[in-house]
């Protein structure tokens, strides 16, 4: 039998380009914002530590956390491509929820080399075929997409013009500049149908989220903590869309089709948590790509297969719709420090709940999901409620 | 003198003459019956043991991209070129196409492999590669 879990504390380094701070500056003001924001938290009171990265290298975890002290807790540093910070979200609540420790820290931590993503894990053939660039993944699937359901390129273009909108409000953003239409869609082509500002930068920052049991939440403030309602993690299948996507190498199945990962875990995460998508107040996506985001939103039931493009037409995602996705500015405007991301998706989601979200306050936000897709077919979903 | 050089002696057959046709070195899982590619000798299905099966060299396309920016490490060729995903034999390939401009493409279009030069590498050597290409 599980016990539930409280999100206490969140930190995170804003994101972006920090020339003069070191991996571990960064991690280590991320981890001293959580445990300030859990009501000033004694560091001693932690008793596991899970921290995602990607580029973070050996001992990642254990260099952060050497700043604040090394008391002998467990330090478990994991990567799971971009879903690595709620990876280590869901291995902290699964350890408090188990009854294995009353308070875990989840980190989130990258310091990520400038331009596009080099892929390493690809086989040389491909390589010398041009083939190991992960924007071909996504442009891809968004091609299919359009010549499936009729999902057009202005259509990609509002998802990065709504989420630049909302970006222009979140100090945390890399980009909080708005963008119009005509400079989305006149932007560079980098491999059709996706142009440069549909793909979210590579950047800098860090996360931490403080987890812990109700009781020890009570000590603290009972006010100010919100619940994790579901905590989902797994990786696509074979026969499905995602499975070894970024890691290059296999072929696909043209003849089984699974389910999709992610309408399989927010199928889950909407059992567990009772919560359904038409309950939700906010989601919190993984918008790699502008087409990411349409594709998500009927994987998770938001709209019907095939409408996605028709969501962001009618306006229904945005901070005023009927379900306001990424209002953070998400990956496109925020940056995608890969092992950081997810942990600030999550923070997005805590201080909407807690109605602590500035300008970017979705007005009475009760409960919140939020998805991270990593290399490898990785992915998260996790449900936060008030 | 310029020699040629295969991307891999492990993923295609090269044609002997103008008449032979080249093929995909796929596998065949013995248990489930999925095709994969590269071949590899179990399956992502179900862990089944596979054999090695030729496919192609026809193929469907099932998705379409070119890469026009940046310019992938380790690949020398011209920019932009055409990325597709093949349906071949049960399998899609993700694979180098010969048609860059994506509105001469369309889905489920018949295509047919070919092994083509992808670029000429820093020592003058040709670097061969398989490519599909949309049946004319």
């Amino acid at each position: 039998m599980l016990r539930d879990v409280m999100v206490l504390g969140v930190g995170v380094h804003p994101f972006g380009r920090f020339d003069g701070k070191t991996f571990e500056d960064l991690g280590q003001e991320a981890v001293v914002t959580a445990l300030k924001d859990a009501g000033g938290m004694p560091w001693k009171e932690v008793q596991a530590a899970f921290c995602g990265t990607m580029h973070g290298g050996t001992g990642a975890g254990h260099r952060v956390l050497a700043r604040v002290g090394m008391t002998g807790i467990p330090i478990v540093n994991l990567e799971t491509g971009c879903a690595a910070g709620s990876s280590a979200f869901i291995m902290a609540y699964r350890t408090v929820a188990a009854g294995i420790a009353d308070v875990a820290i989840a980190i989130g931590v990258e310091k990520m080399p400038r331009g596009f993503m080099k892929m390493t894990s690809y086989p040389q053939w491909q390589t010398m075929s041009g083939l190991a660039i992960n924007t071909l993944e996504f442009s891809l699937r968004a091609s299919r997409h359009m010549a499936e359901y009729g999902t057009t390129e202005e259509q990609l273009a509002k998802v990065s013009v709504k989420s630049h909108k909302n970006g222009a409000l979140n100090p945390y953003a890399m980009y909080q500049k708005e963008m119009s239409l005509e400079q989305v869609i006149t932007s560079k082509m980098v491999c059709f149908p996706l142009r440069l500002m549909e793909f979210a930068a590579p950047g800098e920052g860090a996360g931490a989220a403080i987890l812990c049991s109700e009781e020890v939440a009570k000590k603290y403030n009972t006010g100010r903590a919100v619940k994790v309602a579901a905590a989902c993690i797994g990786v696509a299948q074979y026969g499905s869309s995602r499975c070894g996507g970024g890691i290059g190498g296999m072929g696909q199945s043209a003849k089984i089709q699974n389910e999709e990962v992610a309408t399989k875990l927010s199928r889950e995460a909407y059992e567990i948590s009772g919560i359904g998508p038409k309950d939700l107040d906010l989601v919190e996506l993984q918008d790699t790509d502008s087409s990411s985001e349409i594709i998500l939103y009927e994987q998770f039931g938001l709209c019907e297969l095939g409408e996605g493009g028709r969501m962001i037409d009618e306006g229904r995602t945005e901070i005023t719709g009927d379900i306001p996705v990424n209002p953070s500015g998400g990956l496109l405007s925020c940056s995608e420090p890969t092992g950081a991301s997810a942990l600030r998706q999550l923070a997005e989601l805590t201080w909407q709940l807690r109605g602590e979200a500035g300008k970017r306050q979705i007005p009475n936000a009760k409960a919140g999901m939020a998805q991270a897709s990593g290399a490898g077919g990785n992915c998260t979903v996790i449900i936060l409620k008030k | 003198m310029a020699t040629d050089i295969y991307i891999s002696d492990s993923l295609f057959t090269v044609p002997k003459s103008p008449s032979e046709k080249p093929h995909l070195m796929g596998s065949k899982c013995k248990t489930c019956g999925e095709v994969t590619f590269p071949k590899q000798p179990w399956c992502a299905n179900c862990g089944g043991e596979a054999e090695e099966l030729l496919i192609g060299p026809k193929g469907k396309l099932y998705s379409f991209s070119n890469v026009n920016n940046p310019v992938p490490e380790g690949y020398k060729g011209p920019i932009p070129f055409g990325v597709g995903s093949v349906a071949v034999d049960g399998v899609r390939v993700m694979c180098y196409i010969t048609e860059p401009d994506p509105s001469k493409l369309k889905i489920d279009m018949d295509m047919e492999l070919v092994v083509e030069p992808l670029f000429v590498d820093d020592e003058g050597n040709n670097v061969i590669g398989f490519k599909f290409r949309p049946v004319a």
